[in-house]
């Protein structure tokens, strides 16, 4: 095979089809975009935000949304679009590493109990149980045991979420160890590992994918469910769950506290649903609807 | 059928012990010392010996979760709480009507929001109905519900001075922490009846139907969505352990005395047999729930039964 060729046959793959069928989606590229807006902010947030998050000014608390303080300031004179860009560095973190957790765990859970029949029952009896507490319960216990603080909330929510990442996974697994390449890999003398890691694995990934993305939105969603509730970041640590909590006492007298927090929370988690249900359509088009 | 119900009830025996493990090993591991919690820092270390004793808190690990599991089995009792010295059972129990209201309210809102919407937006799929109605569910999915209980009390209880915004005392106190819990519910039925209904819309027995003149309302209704139920009843009944879990937020925000306020403030007052009781009550619920969902299948739809009649007949007959 020329090089051109073996180039046209790499581009024919499934994440390339996918590339090519999610770059038509004009929603989920705009949420795309939107994304990595707010990654950027996040990552150079000490150069992006106009004032440090706990920069205090007691004689402009409490000010609205000016050209000074675009989104106003709060109860101690901090700046609130400062503090929502430090925030999104704290609330997207948790939401990527708790849903890498789930993936990692939840995920690798559930090829093994694909893989290996004996396991498979143990595994997935384990997830019934785990599945029948609320995932928020669950966080909620997880970091009663564990005690508040961000990696603790990342671990609840990741541990949380777990059984439905082994599910996907199994499930995945399951289809793509039927199918016919993985066959001819076996009679070619293809390892075990080998088929595992280069066959199996990379073709049953696109489910998790999408889960996984989908899943970061709720990750986040249930981060500032924690902290609003008191168990999870606590005050003055700028994420938007805390954020949103400090606002609530001042919701009465004044609202910029209680409604950009959230408003940046939504974006973020509507864009996160609508590139992950494109993600979902580009990666198997049969399936849009 | 009878015989899938027993089994599915036994089955529940081991996944309500393993929650049961699950919760217990995780108050277990909890940091500090709970008599120490209960007396107080000025406790002397001899009151505090004698108090975890008689709570029975200084014994192993497996003998403290036998002993727990013990009592639920032979007692019904979720222990006793550290608080108000009250059984926890009774505590939820007495907290439980004003979650169960609420959920229901909310389950009923966002049913009948959910599936109307999700009809119309599969009618008019790709119209302007169809994408309005598809971007205010992802709305609804993707906002903070307490962020959306706050602001309907900003605007309907401080604003507009309408609706009071905490309490049960009225009807009118139900109603905005009704929308709060059941619009994220509602975003999720309406696109699940949007995909299950577009899955058989064009179906052949959906032409067939058109072809002999039906009305379009009984295809859509009769041929359509009850063809596209399945899906959405098993939608309905997950989102219960959603709504319960929306319910520990929406009692918070709206000061509504149920087991989801009582959660959160036995983990404030680090109340833990109350905490332990709370989550495998919910656990509980929501298992009964999910089974309950299964059994309806067989209602919704008569092929689900005759699989069970020709695996019986299967049987018997080998």
């Amino acid at each position: 095979m020329d090089s051109s060729k073996r180039h046209k046959a790499r581009n024919n793959s499934i994440w390339a089809d996918t590339a090519r069928r999610i770059r038509k989606n004009k929603m989920a590229m705009l949420s795309l975009t939107i994304l990595i807006i707010l990654i950027i902010c996040a990552v150079f947030a000490k150069w992006i935000a106009p004032y440090q998050y706990d920069a205090q000014n007691l004689k402009e608390a409490f000010a609205y949304p000016n050209w000074k303080h675009l989104l106003g300031t709060d109860n101690l004179g901090r700046d609130i679009f400062s503090r929502i860009i430090y925030g999104g560095r704290i609330s997207l973190s948790v939401g990527l590493i708790a849903v890498g957790i789930a993936v990692v765990i939840g995920g690798g859970l559930g090829a093994i109990a694909a893989f290996y029949t004996k396991a498979d029952n143990i595994i997935m009896r384990f997830m019934d149980v785990f599945m029948a507490i609320p995932s928020l319960l669950m966080a909620m216990a997880i970091t009663t045991a564990l005690g508040s603080g961000t990696r603790n909330m990342m671990i609840a929510i990741g541990i949380s979420s777990m059984p439905q990442y082994a599910r996907v996974m199994r499930a995945s697994v399951l289809t793509v160890k039927e199918q016919e390449f993985v066959e001819a890999a076996k009679s070619i003398g293809c390892s075990n590992k080998m088929m595992i890691i280069r066959h199996i694995l990379p073709n049953a990934f696109a489910p998790l994918l999408v889960q996984a993305t989908l899943g970061v939105g709720n990750a986040i969603l249930s981060a500032s469910t924690l902290s609003f509730l008191g168990l999870g970041i606590q005050p003055p640590t700028p994420e938007w769950g805390s954020l949103l909590s400090t606002g609530r006492i001042y919701i009465r007298q004044y609202w910029p506290m209680t409604f950009f927090p959230g408003l940046a929370i939504m974006l973020v988690v509507y864009a996160l649903n609508i590139l992950g249900d494109g993600l979902r359509d580009a990666l198997d088009p049969k399936l849009k609807n | 059928m009878l015989k899938y119900i027993i089994k599915r009830l036994l089955w529940m025996i081991p996944i309500m012990l393993g929650v049961i493990i699950i919760v217990f090993s995780l108050m277990y591991i909890t940091p500090g010392d709970t008599a120490t919690i209960l007396l107080g820092d000025s406790a002397t270390p001899q009151s505090v010996a004698a108090l975890n004793k008689k709570l029975g808190l200084d014994q192993p690990y497996v003998v403290q979760l036998f002993n727990y599991i013990k009592g639920i089995v032979l007692h019904v009792s979720l222990g006793t709480s550290y608080r108000t010295k009250q059984p926890v059972l009774n505590e939820i129990l007495a907290r439980f009507p004003n979650t169960l209201k609420l959920a229901a309210l909310a389950i009923v809102l966002a049913t009948i929001i959910g599936i109307v919407t999700g009809i119309i937006s599969a009618v008019k799929q790709y119209k302007a109905a169809d994408r309005i109605a598809t971007g205010v569910a992802l709305f609804g999915v993707s906002m903070p519900p307490f962020w959306l209980g706050l602001l309907l009390i900003l605007v309907f209880s401080v604003q507009l001075n309408w609706l009071p915004s905490a309490g049960v005392a009225t009807w009118k106190n139900w109603i905005l922490p009704t929308i709060t819990l059941g619009t994220a519910v509602a975003g999720i039925i309406m696109r699940m009846t949007r995909s299950s209904m577009l899955d058989v819309i064009r179906q052949d027995y959906i032409r067939t139907a058109r072809a002999k003149g039906q009305r379009e309302f009984v295809v859509i209704m009769k041929h359509e969505f009850r063809n596209a139920l399945i899906p959405i009843v098993t939608i309905i009944g997950v989102q219960f352990g959603t709504l319960m879990a929306g319910a520990v937020l929406c009692e918070n925000i709206f000061s509504i005395s149920g087991i989801g306020k009582f959660l959160v403030d036995s983990i404030n007052n680090k109340d833990y047999p109350c905490v332990m009781g709370t989550v495998l009550f919910v656990a509980a619920l929501c298992t009964i729930i999910n089974l309950i969902v299964d059994i309806l299948y067989t209602f919704i739809d008569p092929r689900i039964k005759s699989v069970y009649k020709i695996r019986k007949r299967g049987a018997d007959n080998g």
